[in-house]
């Protein structure tokens, strides 16, 4: 049984794959960004740090160490963020292929679930941790998003994966079929 | 698997090609092919009409069973 043609035309999946590549771009200037600012933070603890420690009943490197490991946090949802993006263009690319029915896109979108799932969940752990953190001094701000729709997000996505490994024993059984 | 394709046999008695029939039963020869090999996991009610309808025959003329004696084999 033949495949579909390609759909390089699709202005859906163009649209789709370059605002994923942007998404992607923007990501990444925003996990430099974090990480720059992370260093610049840490080097400069004195200056930054001293008072809030001190509130805080802690030792300058000490405060500034839970400030970056914060940072680092992010950082690690942003990575996720990225596999994300990056799993999402490879569904989007074997659509314009013409065959997005195959196992392959099953445990993509499975994967995506993981992801998102650990999105949400670390990015609820990073907001109380930002909370916290923010008591000692009113220039942290380490805010993050939960929200329903993510959650409602990871159940789609688990659901999908049911329905695309079920469409791909379906196919595979019609590509015997005369 | 146990279900024997005998499409060969019914060609050669009717002296037709697989070609011809697949011109007439308007399925490609490839997929005819698949089936005349013993290839096909299924064969759709249209297809098996059509062929017996152009071949003159009945279902049980086409396929013939034999009990291999592995029932998971494919």
């Amino acid at each position: 049984m033949s495949t579909q043609p390609a759909r390089q035309n699709d202005t859906l999946l163009l649209v789709a794959e370059w605002m994923t590549l942007l998404l992607m771009l923007l990501v990444g200037i925003a996990m430099i960004a974090l990480a720059i600012a992370g260093i610049v933070l840490f080097l400069d603890r004195t200056n930054q740090f001293a008072e809030p420690a001190a509130q805080a009943a802690m030792s300058v490197a000490g405060f500034a160490a839970l400030v970056v490991l914060g940072m680092a946090g992010g950082l690690v949802l942003l990575m996720l963020g990225i596999r994300f993006l990056q799993t999402m263009l490879e569904i989007i690319r074997s659509v314009g292929k013409g065959d997005p029915f195959v196992s392959a896109n099953a445990a993509r979108l499975r994967a995506m679930a993981w992801l998102l799932l650990a999105i949400q969940l670390g990015g609820l752990a990073l907001g109380i941790y930002g909370q916290w953190l923010g008591k000692f001094s009113d220039s942290i701000h380490i805010k993050s998003d939960f929200s329903m729709s993510g959650l409602v997000g990871v159940l789609a996505l688990f659901v999908l994966a049911r329905v695309f490994a079920h469409g791909t024993a379906m196919r595979r059984d019609l590509e015997g079929t005369v | 698997m146990p279900v024997i394709v005998r499409l060969d046999d019914l060609l050669h008695d009717r002296r037709l090609t697989l070609s011809e029939l697949a011109d007439r039963v308007r399925i490609t020869l490839a997929n005819l092919s698949i089936l005349k090999t013993g290839k096909a996991r299924a064969i759709r009610f249209s297809t098996l009409e059509a062929i017996c309808r152009e071949l003159d025959c009945t279902p049980g003329d086409l396929l013939d069973y034999r009990d291999d004696g592995d029932p998971g084999a494919d």
